[in-house]
């Protein structure tokens, strides 16, 4: 029994460390926003007063009508990125086709294309005597109207998120029981009854899981209303918090009790889609999906054409703006003159373009080192040890996926500021590294624990039974085995980092930029081609980063 | 695998190491434009050897940001574009009065009691595009712009984001007496004025044609352009354009105060007032030249200026800006 017990107490250890580090990072920060959101002086001590900040809410106007917009908003980007993303993944997963991969390929664009640059670059296409406008001519008003309201705000969050519907869609496909549809056709089973009683049910999980991330997705992303929904002034609920923390007049007590809104609210749609999954959701069969059918000629031009211009419009084209952009001096009657000014200007080392892209490098790799070590420390811990810690941990590392990440920093603001904090924390490059770890642990986690799932106990108990210490075992044993896993977590969480945008523009310390912020400031300064430089310089970064990433 | 990591805790460790030892500098919270007040931090290390950290942003944000940090303060020094919010920090007593003002030039410019100094000034005009047809003889005035011909053609810093704007919409209202000006402000948000997040984003998409006006826009951003050779100029209206001194002042947390005082009169030394005039700030200093852009656009227009007390302002700005974020910015996304 002792071979057996001693990996179980360090999977106990491991576990605390996991749990810990979201209290730290998460928990602590919502908790404090929980009670300033219910008691508005909390902070200076007095609870009184309770329930201010929702009162405050009753009482501003035009709320109602800016959570129903912000309501109708998610929903018709999630409803964008189904419409767009399962018939995708679908084709990826039932259908071979040359190019497979590379169409695969072009849905991780987003990845390093941040909602917000998409947004900038799109306003660089649209904008009055922009470049639909030097290209065409005359672009009608309805259309620059549709691109600076509604319509554009959602395209381009449907064009960020429907790339991970897609994944999530063909992971599901490929995980369905294998040959049911066929079985089912031989019994006699026509295509509507196979859809309605097989592959719906079992894609159900998938969808409705995506569909909710990109709608929280849609409420917690301010940079989109911001550089976008301002021109029609499109009241937008990451926006409506954004503008109360960050511009006169400021009221916290309302962005907190907004915040609080928004977190009960993605936390019940979560659990409404538990529910109703657990209800749904039979048992998991043996994978191995449908049959792969090799598309004809046909076939395999719509999907080029799909892909391709889901590629273009998401990724490539915004692109081309961008670097366009960052290499125009200005314009002069439709006419570029060309320039490598703004590359000088962010690039020059002593100047704060260098420095924020040398801080947001060196964040990004500590969060990344840091989150990738406790990512495989609760993925050991999760699959080694049964016990009250690992629920708690299972609830935990739940909340940084569904907590809107403006509800996060929001709470971070408050938590780190709180006059019980001594160290100096806020206004310190500390502060962005801990709201980075809070919003970006997820990928690293989720990843270790994919990969330790792979990793059976019986090689550890092989190597404790002879004789190898734990260190031992978990660095020849263990760390090998996962080594893939926590690279691709190390990787996606720096390029997360680096192309944050809510937590470097909300929590920026003095004297201090991020590519991020940096960008942002640009923009707001009116200097769009020097933000698109830096943006180039960002994408090259983490687009390197994933370069140098080792194959398996 | 080991070695990358480690080599991540080890950017961990330096990277943020060195933000914590760096709490004894003297931290600077200052208004746009950025570039200047990176100028005042760099001269002050050249000439006093001691560090200084900045924190550039808007007014708006600055303010908003010095309430969120109400339990853990940590800015010295603080800059402003709006003599109005000044007021505002004097009169919750969060500033700290020093004795700098004496034999300073434009004493109306400064606070009585020494709580605040203006490192120059600013005029809100019109901004429009260099092959704008000429004004008729009389001049325009700001109404020709607020609800006259330019529907969905003029464009208006935000005065929740720029403290310029702030100004120019209190002095507005001043001037023209509240009711009428609000009203002006509504017909013209119904013909398609548009609202800018900051003055610099409206003054841009001039450039690029975007709109034809600016009204609200500090001068000085529109000279920037100007001395680029950029077809825009700057238009201060027949009832003067409105003069927004740019007051700076030391917190009244401080923990340096002395040291913020330094800085303070370092801003008002001829080497620093000439970097004021060199972005067309008009410089506090009356021995330093104006820049020959801003000369030009003064000789042009005359030097107009509306009345505008920043004290009774200050009495009216809170629901001011919340009218007009709700009447106006919101106005037409309301109705729509």
């Amino acid at each position: 029994m002792r071979t057996r017990g001693e990996p179980l107490n360090q999977a106990t250890g491991a576990a605390g460390i996991a749990v810990a580090f979201v209290a730290v990072t998460v928990a602590y920060p919502l908790l404090v926003l929980s009670l300033q959101a219910l008691f508005p002086q909390a902070l200076s001590g007095h609870f009184s007063d309770l329930g201010a900040g929702f009162r405050a809410m009753a009482k501003k106007p035009g709320l109602g009508p800016m959570l129903l917009l912000s309501l109708a908003w998610g929903a018709a980007t999630t409803g964008g990125a189904w419409i767009i993303g399962v018939p995708a993944g679908w084709a990826l997963a039932r259908f071979d086709f040359p190019g497979r991969r590379l169409a695969r390929l072009s849905l991780l664009a987003p990845v390093m294309l941040p909602p917000f640059l998409l947004a900038l670059a799109y306003i660089l296409v649209w904008q009055r005597g922009g470049l639909a406008e030097q290209m065409f001519g005359v672009v009608p008003a309805w259309m620059q109207e549709q691109f600076f309201g509604f319509a554009g705000v959602t395209g381009v969050m449907v064009l960020t998120s429907s790339g991970a519907v897609a994944l999530a869609i063909e992971a599901a496909w490929r995980g369905l029981p294998a040959r049911a549809g066929e079985t089912a056709e031989s019994l006699g089973a026509n295509l509507r009854q196979r859809w309605q009683h097989i592959f719906l049910p079992l894609l159900l999980p998938a969808v409705l899981n995506s569909g909710v991330l990109v709608f929280v997705d849609a409420l917690s992303n301010f940079g989109v209303p911001t550089t976008l929904g301002t021109r029609a002034h499109l009241p937008l609920l990451p926006a409506e918090i954004y503008a109360l923390v960050t511009s006169w007049p400021v009221n916290l007590p309302l962005a907190t009790a907004l915040s609080l809104l928004l977190c009960v609210v993605a936390t019940a749609l979560f659990q409404l889609t538990r529910t109703l999954l657990r209800t749904t959701q039979g048992q998991q069969s043996g994978g191995g999906g449908p049959t792969v059918k090799k598309l004809g000629p046909g076939g395999t031009i719509a999907a080029w054409v799909g892909f391709g211009t889901g590629f273009i419009v998401g990724g490539a084209a915004p692109l081309v703006v961008i670097v366009l952009a960052s290499l125009v001096e200005r314009w002069n009657d439709g006419a570029p003159i060309w320039t490598l000014d703004h590359y000088r200007r962010v690039l020059a080392p002593d100047g704060t373009g260098w420095a924020a892209l040398l801080t947001s490098a060196g964040l990004g790799a500590s969060v990344a080192t840091i989150c990738a070590i406790v990512g495989g420390i609760g993925a050991y811990a999760n699959a080694r040890h049964r016990g009250w810690l690992i629920r708690v941990n299972d609830q935990l590392t739940l909340l940084p996926r569904i907590v809107p990440s403006i509800a996060i920093v929001v709470a971070m603001i408050l938590a780190w500021n709180a006059p019980w904090i001594l160290l100096p924390i806020y206004h310190t490059g500390w502060v962005l590294l801990l709201a980075y770890l809070a919003l970006y642990q997820g990928d690293a986690a989720r990843l270790a624990d994919t990969g330790m799932r792979g990793i059976g106990g019986n090689l550890e108990q092989a190597a404790a039974l002879l004789g190898a210490s734990r260190g031992r075992i978990w660095r020849d044993v263990v760390l090998p085995i996962l080594r893939p896993a926590l690279l691709a977590g190390w990787a996606l969480t720096f390029v997360g980092c680096v192309r944050d945008l809510v937590a470097s523009v909300m929590l920026l310390p003095p004297g201090m930029h991020t590519v991020g912020s940096y960008i942002f400031a640009q923009f707001e300064q009116g200097e769009l081609a020097q933000a698109m430089a830096m943006a180039v310089c960002g994408l090259a970064l983490s687009g390197g980063v994933l370069l140098l990433l080792p194959r398996r | 695998m080991l070695r990358l990591l480690a080599a991540g805790a080890w950017i961990a460790g330096t990277g943020c190491g060195r933000r914590e030892t760096s709490a004894g500098k003297l931290v600077v919270y200052s208004a746009g434009p950025a570039p200047l007040a990176e100028k005042f931090c760099a001269s002050y290390t050249a000439t006093h050897g001691r560090e200084v950290e900045l924190f550039s942003a808007t007014t708006g944000q600055l303010l908003a940001k010095l309430e969120a940090e109400r339990f853990n303060p940590r800015a010295d020094v603080i800059m402003l574009a709006s003599q109005v919010a000044a007021e505002g920090l004097k009169a919750e007593s969060r500033l700290h009065p020093t004795s700098i003002r004496q034999h300073l030039d434009r004493p109306e410019w400064h606070d009585l009691d020494g709580y605040y100094i203006a490192t120059g000034a600013a005029t809100v005009g019109v901004a429009l595009r260099a092959d704008h047809p000429p004004p008729p003889p009389a001049g325009w005035d700001w109404e020709d712009f607020i609800g006259g011909g330019y529907a969905g053609n003029v464009v208006m810093p935000s005065p929740l984001r720029s403290g310029a704007a702030a100004d120019f919409l209190l002095a507005y209202l001043q001037s023209r007496g509240s009711e009428v000006a609000w009203q002006n402000l509504k017909r013209a948000r119904h013909g398609g004025l548009q609202i800018a997040a900051a003055n610099a984003q409206a003054i841009s998409s001039l450039l690029t044609g975007a709109c034809a006006a600016v009204i609200g826009a500090a001068d000085y951003i529109v000279l920037r352009e100007v001395a680029r050779e950029e077809p825009v100029r700057i238009y201060y209206p027949a009832s003067g354009g409105v003069v927004t001194t740019r007051p700076a002042a030391v917190l009244a947390t401080s923990k340096r105060v002395d040291e913020a005082e330094t800085f303070l009169r370092h801003v008002l030394s001829p080497e620093a007032q000439r970097e004021v005039a060199a972005v067309h700030l008009t410089p506090t200093r009356r021995d330093v030249a104006l820049s020959p852009a801003k000369q030009a656009a003064q000789t042009h227009d005359g030097e107009r200026a509306m009345e505008f007390d920043a004290t009774a302002a200050l009495l009216a700005q809170n629901a001011a800006l919340q009218r007009f974020q709700d009447e106006i910015e919101r106005g037409s996304a309301a109705e729509a």
